[in-house]
């Protein structure tokens, strides 16, 4: 009992820390000049069907909003999002924190795009491990 | 004459010494200290013992570079195709040695094609060790 509240006080924290590292580093990354476009990071639900053991209940999203100034193309959404999932330790970290899906949107267009967060991890290899003789 | 009576009645009252809140503060105070126990008793190893917590702990406080991720985002995907371009092996036919560092670093540059920090390192070894100017 005494346990699960503390993780779960630490879990919040280390949610929140990430989160607000993230948008900090967007914002001073835009400012800077060196990326076009404004983005943030925030929670959502997520999508029910990708959901796996460790999500965090009705919190398993991480939506990325990016402030395009027109709708942007499926291509642009898609190339955010790869550089994101492709990013080993960052997939690891949202897994690790609870999130299940990943989704990048703009703030013009209608177009949305999601991800499967337990995809793009690197889990056990598909064979089982020889017995031990 | 009401209040003498009720006076004289509270007199003959047996007058309790035992206090109720004294078996609710010790049964806190019990608590409180196997719980203080159980959380130091978890911290203690046996020799033999390891945490996979302590082990891993590098890599849980390894700071993901932010701001490197969202240059990558945007501007690696030029710095890619220039890169390529310029150190394919292709473009030293005749020198075994160049081919030899060309082909190196396209490897690394397939490997790190979305990040722009890693991809700066592979210019400047190019720029050193095959002579290219950018």
């Amino acid at each position: 009992m005494w346990e699960n509240i503390r993780s779960w006080f630490s879990d919040i924290r280390e949610r929140a820390r990430f989160l607000r590292d993230w948008n900090r580093n967007a914002k001073d990354t835009y400012v800077a000049g060196i990326i076009p476009v404004l983005m943030e990071a925030k929670i959502t639900v997520g999508c029910t069907d990708f959901r796996h053991q460790f999500s965090r209940w009705m919190a398993g999203g991480f939506r990325v909003k990016v402030l395009s100034g027109r709708a942007m193309t499926r291509e642009e959404l898609y190339e955010i999002g790869q550089f994101i999932i492709g990013d080993d330790i960052m997939v690891r970290k949202l897994v690790s924190n609870g999130w299940d899906t990943l989704e990048v949107h703009d703030t013009a267009g209608f177009v949305g795009l999601k991800w499967q967060l337990r995809n793009y991890t690197i889990s056990l290899p598909s064979y089982p491990t020889p017995p031990r003789s | 004459m009401y209040y003498l009576l009720v006076a004289e009645v509270a007199k003959k009252a047996p007058v309790s010494t035992f206090n109720p809140w004294i078996l609710v503060s010790i049964a806190e105070f019990l608590i409180i200290v196997i719980l203080t126990i159980l959380l130091f008793k978890k911290n203690q190893k046996k020799p033999d013992e390891f945490y996979v917590g302590e082990s891993i702990k590098g890599y849980k406080d390894a700071e993901i570079d932010l701001s490197n991720m969202f240059n990558s985002m945007f501007n690696a995907t030029i710095l890619h195709d220039a890169l390529k371009k310029k150190i394919h092996p292709d473009r030293f036919p005749n020198d075994k040695e160049k081919i030899k560092v060309a082909n190196e670093l396209t490897t690394q540059l397939n490997e790190n094609k979305n990040n722009i920090a890693k991809m700066k390192e592979i210019q400047a070894m190019a720029t050193e060790k095959l002579g290219i100017t950018f």
